[in-house]
């Protein structure tokens, strides 16, 4: 790590909402290091300002106080370096598939002629290549958050920012797009911030997990995904992912626990 | 850790490097239920103008449902009982109609209002040979295009406008809301006391109400503009050009059509209602003097041109609508 800048910095971060009867404290005093090409994951629960520490990386949000640096340049707006895959899909319904891929290639001034392979490319990634010239209305949603991820993909971003993009999807949709998004990371590598609600989610994808507690919004924990780095959905049987689900769970439970009880 | 792991590395790799056939697999199933329902209407929507052959039906129904009963006898004995056409059902809602007018026409105490077709007939040459018929629809019809284009014009900047700038929301938006409410033809006596008597007062009119009409509805679609969507296209590299030609226009083009449906039908209303309060030519005033003279025969042929006129407008602008959304999501 000695002298080698990290991908992204976030240091001593906080962010307040302004309110009537006194500032909202969403973030408080945040640090994470994330090195090029790590797959983490942030859990944690709801309001404790995960989706607001997303929004800041991807500079669609500024932080009250603190910074974020990306390849050691402060984060000021968004950025072609940092791409977005949001739960709801956001896709543009007026444009296909294949316009909806190739978006961001255009807004960095790619020819269409320039573009078509790339897109072809990330269509066959996310095996929607029969789907090119549909419209967003005629799939499903799992095949949506599959073109918005194709999409971000496509703009080539070093950094995929990920805001619980399952979270809308059914159980076995879910486990098909987790699949998939491993074997996207591992064969083109970026560098992934993957926000979820999920326990299970966040082990099976991370190589570490950010748990985050509420009230202010802080992280409470970063720990180590032990788990061989191909991973089937099998692997959430074996002993060492029920061990770590364990604590895990525990810790973001005890975090939300008053909420329980509640 | 690899000695504890390595069962399950076999396996996971086993899949895994079925890897890029296995990412695929599941998209397959994933695919065919999104084909069975939402993506196969476009096809049928595209299609739906042409009558659907038998043959085709019966295609349709073997692959979207699992009823393996489409024997092409059965198939022929379903289209049997399919519906009519549209326009058979057209022509007999058309006799239907002539049947029940002449039977108020020859009902002693509807007469008076429902005058023989025959002579609503005669009335085209009639009026046609008084040189009035042509002079007055094409007064109309400039009216209602120039006040429409105009009402138009204004509103498309407005309701952008208010819709960006709370000031100018917050200014104009109640007054726009208050004179939408009046009937136009509560002032039309005052536009005529500054514009006069014809073409330009009836314009003037019949831009205010269209451009009141049009603005709500515009301003609606540019408020509606989803926030998600700027931020996606933002991370993609959208700038403040981009997010309006790319972003804002698109999604509020479904609007403006909407404005512009809406917009043709009050412009028609109006007209008819300024017409009647005075002008020199056109449908509106010419109904009204002819009601004067008890001229009723006439009088319903322009009531039907009025008619065939809305359709029109109605129509043209519901094709330019199916045209531009069809992306929508009904």
């Amino acid at each position: 790590m000695a002298g080698e800048v990290a991908k992204l910095q976030v240091s001593h971060l906080s962010k307040s909402f302004p309110h009537p009867e006194g500032d909202l404290l969403v973030l408080d005093d945040i640090n994470l290091t994330i090195q090029a090409n790590e797959f983490v994951t942030v859990i944690g629960p709801s309001g404790c300002g995960k989706s607001t520490l997303l929004n800041i990386i991807a500079g669609l949000d500024q932080p009250t106080a603190g910074e974020v640096t990306c390849d050691g340049r402060q984060v000021e707006g968004t950025g072609t370096d940092r791409g977005v895959v949001f739960q709801q899909y956001a896709l543009f319904p007026w444009l296909t598939v294949r316009a909806n891929i190739a978006f961001g290639l255009k807004m960095q001034g790619k020819s269409a002629a320039a573009s078509r392979p790339i897109v072809d490319h990330y269509l066959q990634m996310v095996g929607l290549t029969k789907f090119a010239d549909s419209y967003p209305k005629a799939l499903s949603g799992g095949m949506r958050q599959r073109v918005a991820i194709a999409r971000a993909y496509a703009a080539n971003p070093a950094v995929l920012l990920m805001d619980e993009p399952f979270g809308a999807l059914d159980a076995q949709t879910r486990a098909q797009l987790q699949d998939s998004l491993r074997a996207f990371w591992a064969t083109e590598k970026k560098t992934c911030f993957f926000i979820t609600h999920d326990v299970d989610e966040a082990i099976f994808l991370g190589q570490r997990i950010v748990i985050m507690g509420a009230n202010p919004g802080t992280v409470k924990e970063i720990i180590d995904v032990p788990l061989p780095a191909e991973r089937s959905q099998a692997v959430r049987l074996s002993p060492e992912f029920l061990k770590i689900k364990q604590d895990v769970w525990g810790k973001v439970y005890q975090e939300s626990g008053a909420v329980a009880q509640g | 850790m690899a000695t504890n792991h390595s069962a399950i590395i076999e396996s996971s790799s086993a899949r895994h490097w079925g890897g890029s056939r296995k990412a695929a697999r599941p998209l397959e199933a994933d695919a065919s239920r999104g084909a069975g329902r939402p993506a196969r209407p476009i096809k049928a929507a595209s299609q739906a103008t042409a009558p659907v052959t038998p043959a085709a039906a019966s295609a349709t129904r073997t692959t979207a449902s699992a009823i393996p009963a489409t024997t092409p006898a059965a198939g022929a004995a379903k289209a049997k009982r399919r519906p009519l056409p549209r326009a058979v059902w057209l022509a007999a809602s058309l006799l239907l109609a002539i049947g029940a007018w002449s039977l108020m026409s020859l009902n002693a105490a509807t007469a008076d209002s429902f005058p023989s077709l025959i002579k609503v007939a005669q009335a085209i040459g009639d009026m046609y040979g008084k040189g009035v018929l042509l002079k007055d629809i094409g007064s109309s019809l400039l009216s209602v295009l120039g006040g429409f284009v105009l009402g138009f014009a204004l509103a498309l900047p407005t309701s952008i406008l208010m819709a960006w700038y709370k000031p100018v929301e917050n200014l104009i938006g109640p007054w726009i809301q208050f004179i939408r409410s009046i009937p136009p033809l509560a002032y039309v006596p005052l536009v005529v006391m500054s514009a006069g008597i014809g073409t330009k007062a009836q314009i003037i009119v019949i831009m205010l109400a269209t451009f009141l009409v049009m603005t709500v509805t515009i301003y609606q679609g540019v408020v509606n503009v989803d926030p998600l969507l700027i931020k996606a296209a933002k991370v993609l590299g959208a700038r403040d050009r981009d997010l309006f030609v790319h972003i804002i226009v698109p999604a509020v083009i479904p609007y403006i059509v909407t404005a512009v449906r809406l917009g043709a039908t009050t412009a028609l209303t109006t007209l008819i209602a300024a017409e009647s309060t005075g002008a020199v030519a056109g449908l509106g005033m010419r109904i009204q003097s002819l009601s004067q003279n008890f001229d009723t025969a006439p009088m319903v042929l322009y009531i039907i041109i009025v008619g065939i006129i809305g359709v029109s407008l109605d129509q043209g602008s519901r094709a330019i609508e199916r045209r531009v959304t069809t992306w929508q999501e009904k």
